[in-house]
């Protein structure tokens, strides 16, 4: 049956989610689902609830560059491991106090972001996504051979999560730490929603559509590519904390093309251009690599094939599929 | 005072001179018409305008100051505005979402803590705009859901949020039936006086109808510059442009 006709933002919608203020609902029921599963299940898979958080956080910023300025990365996972170490060598080889060392992980991630922006967007489409995949391989060669400061390819362990203090409860309990994760993606997500509804949020998406237009009516175009590069890069240095926190090390492979490519799988499947794509992504593809090394060693080739599957039939996404009408779906 | 001028301005492609020592003042207020057969140069001239080529050589002006270096958005920024022969809009945006994109440009574009709807000034001019374009009750349609006359029109009006002291129309009534025509060109009219319009087009009926004063581009150099009048009546327009292939057409 077709939904009511309705027009907004993302254009005449008549799926499911536009049959009226379904989004609202299900985004609540999303969030009972996960306040109360941490409670029946095994301390494991609240790990793995935690890491679909911080993968999620690392796929909303690159949403950022994807889905609303139009330039598909393949470099994002620099950031996250650039978050991770900084943070570990600051409190692993500096002994500096965590609060300050996050702080600063997190500012790295946004510096390097700065410099890898000036050398990327000299570039736009399939150069872009090159340049970032280049520059990402070469963090990950600094990691690995660096070894006196990045451990090499042992990485850096034995980090411990903080004690707060006020709390009453250890955030070494897996359940304690998911809590606190997820308080942070709220945070970060409510944010997000806030910049791509905000003036400049609407130039990225203007600049995505029609970047020459954009240079005519008076936006320089590279500043706003440029800062939306520098943001992306803060979320993925904040989902290296979370993820160096989560793990209690950090590794070289954090930096290489697999994470930027489930990162960027998880934009593409959830539905780039929207607030919740990429967490619905971060849901799928998380949880499906856990599965798929069960069962091999290729997740590879399982990642290029989902990533062919959604391209061809449902090019928006889960999110743009279900704001699609029947019609349109069966097109 | 001149709006917008150029000396000496040109521009080779290889070894096409598309543009050859173009000398233009265009004074506060006017309006000029550019017309030209296919090939004069008109589009050329326009990117070269607009800051979306780069000269060869010569010298570009708006308000008195040197913007030949500039790129595109500064010189917006000191008040040139300019439409596409061939609409240029944000096709996933809604045609309130493009006017707002232009008419926030000027004020708070770059704010990223409260929503793009939210500044009061900024939506007015927006509602502004929309009425008296015609397009209010088609604010909430993404752009590629409207017909091409529609189109036509938001180009013009992206080009009016902004506000530009000389706005550079190119081919605004081209692929429009008669009654989109009829009510572009009257739309034109208002504006005209309020803001420098510089003109290119086919139609030279609108291009006439318009215009203070012509300028005639044929391969790339300018072959004439007078009031409409004299241009209707000079004999080399007739050789090069309104032959007797044109009439019939418009009849």
């Amino acid at each position: 049956m077709m939904g009511r006709l309705q027009v907004g933002r993302a254009g005449l919608r008549t799926g499911f989610l536009a049959r009226g203020g379904w989004a609202l609902p299900l985004g609540l029921a999303a969030l009972a689902v996960g306040i109360l599963l941490p409670f029946f299940v095994q301390p494991f898979f609240v790990d793995i609830m935690t890491r679909v958080l911080v993968f999620a956080i690392l796929a909303i910023g690159l949403n950022l560059l994807v889905g609303y300025t139009g330039l598909p990365s393949l470099g994002q996972a620099a950031f996250l491991a650039m978050g991770a170490y900084t943070l570990a060598i600051l409190i692993k080889r500096l002994g500096v106090g965590h609060l300050p060392a996050a702080l600063a992980a997190i500012a790295a991630a946004g510096l390097l972001g700065a410099v890898f922006g000036l050398i990327a967007l000299r570039a736009r489409g399939a150069t872009f996504l090159l340049i970032t995949l280049a520059l990402a391989q070469s963090a990950w060669a600094i990691a690995f051979t660096w070894r006196s400061v990045t451990g090499g390819d042992d990485g850096i362990g034995g980090l411990t999560r903080p004690v707060i203090g006020f709390l009453p409860w250890s955030m070494e309990d897996a359940r304690v730490y998911y809590f606190l994760v997820l308080i942070v993606f709220l945070v970060l997500l409510w944010a997000f929603r806030i910049l791509v509804r905000s003036p400049f949020g609407l130039a990225l998406q203007g600049i995505r559509d029609n970047e020459l237009r954009m240079r005519s009516l008076g936006y320089n175009t590279w500043l706003y590519q440029y800062v939306a590069f520098i943001v992306a890069a803060l979320f993925g240095g904040v989902a290296g904390v979370l993820r160096a926190y989560l793990t209690e090390a950090v590794t070289p492979g954090w930096a290489e093309v697999t994470p930027s490519a489930e990162a960027l799988l998880m934009v593409i499947m959830g539905g780039p251009g929207t607030i919740v794509g990429p967490v619905i992504g971060a849901a799928i593809v998380v949880p499906a690599g856990q599965i798929a090394n069960f069962f091999t060693n290729r997740w590879m080739i399982v990642l290029g094939a989902i990533y062919v599957v959604v391209v061809l039939f449902a090019p928006g996404g889960i999110v743009g599929w279900l704001r699609r009408g029947p019609a349109e779906k069966r097109a | 005072m001149t709006a917008l001028a150029a000396e000496g301005l040109s521009k080779r492609f290889a070894g096409l001179m598309a543009v050859r020592s173009v000398d233009l003042a265009i004074e506060d207020g006017e309006c000029r018409a550019i017309i030209g057969p296919n090939g004069a140069g008109k589009t050329t001239l326009f990117h070269l305008l607009s800051g979306v080529e780069r000269p060869s050589a010569g010298r570009i002006f708006l308000c008195g100051q040197e913007v030949t270096r500039d790129p595109p958005y500064t010189r917006a920024h000191k008040g040139l505005g300019r439409t596409f022969q061939i609409s240029s809009l944000f096709g996933k945006l809604t045609v309130e979402e493009n006017v707002l994109l232009a008419a926030q440009v000027k004020g708070a574009s770059f704010a990223m803590h409260r929503a793009a709807t939210s500044y009061g000034p900024v939506m007015e001019k927006v509602e502004r705009v929309l009425e008296e374009g015609g397009l209010a009750h088609k604010r909430s349609v993404p752009v590629r859901f409207l017909s091409h006359g529609e189109q036509r029109q938001l180009e013009l009006l992206l080009a009016l949020a902004a506000e530009p002291r000389v706005l550079l129309l190119d081919e605004p009534t081209a692929g429009l039936s008669e009654a989109e025509r009829k009510s572009m060109t009257a739309h034109l009219a208002r504006i005209r006086g309020s803001t420098t319009i510089v003109l290119v087009s086919h139609d030279v009926d609108v291009a006439f109808a318009l215009a203070d004063r012509v300028t005639v581009l044929h391969l790339g150099e300018v072959l004439l510059e007078d009031t409409v009048d004299a241009v209707r009546q000079d004999p080399r327009i007739t050789d090069i442009y309104l032959g007797e292939e044109i009439e019939p057409q418009r009849a």
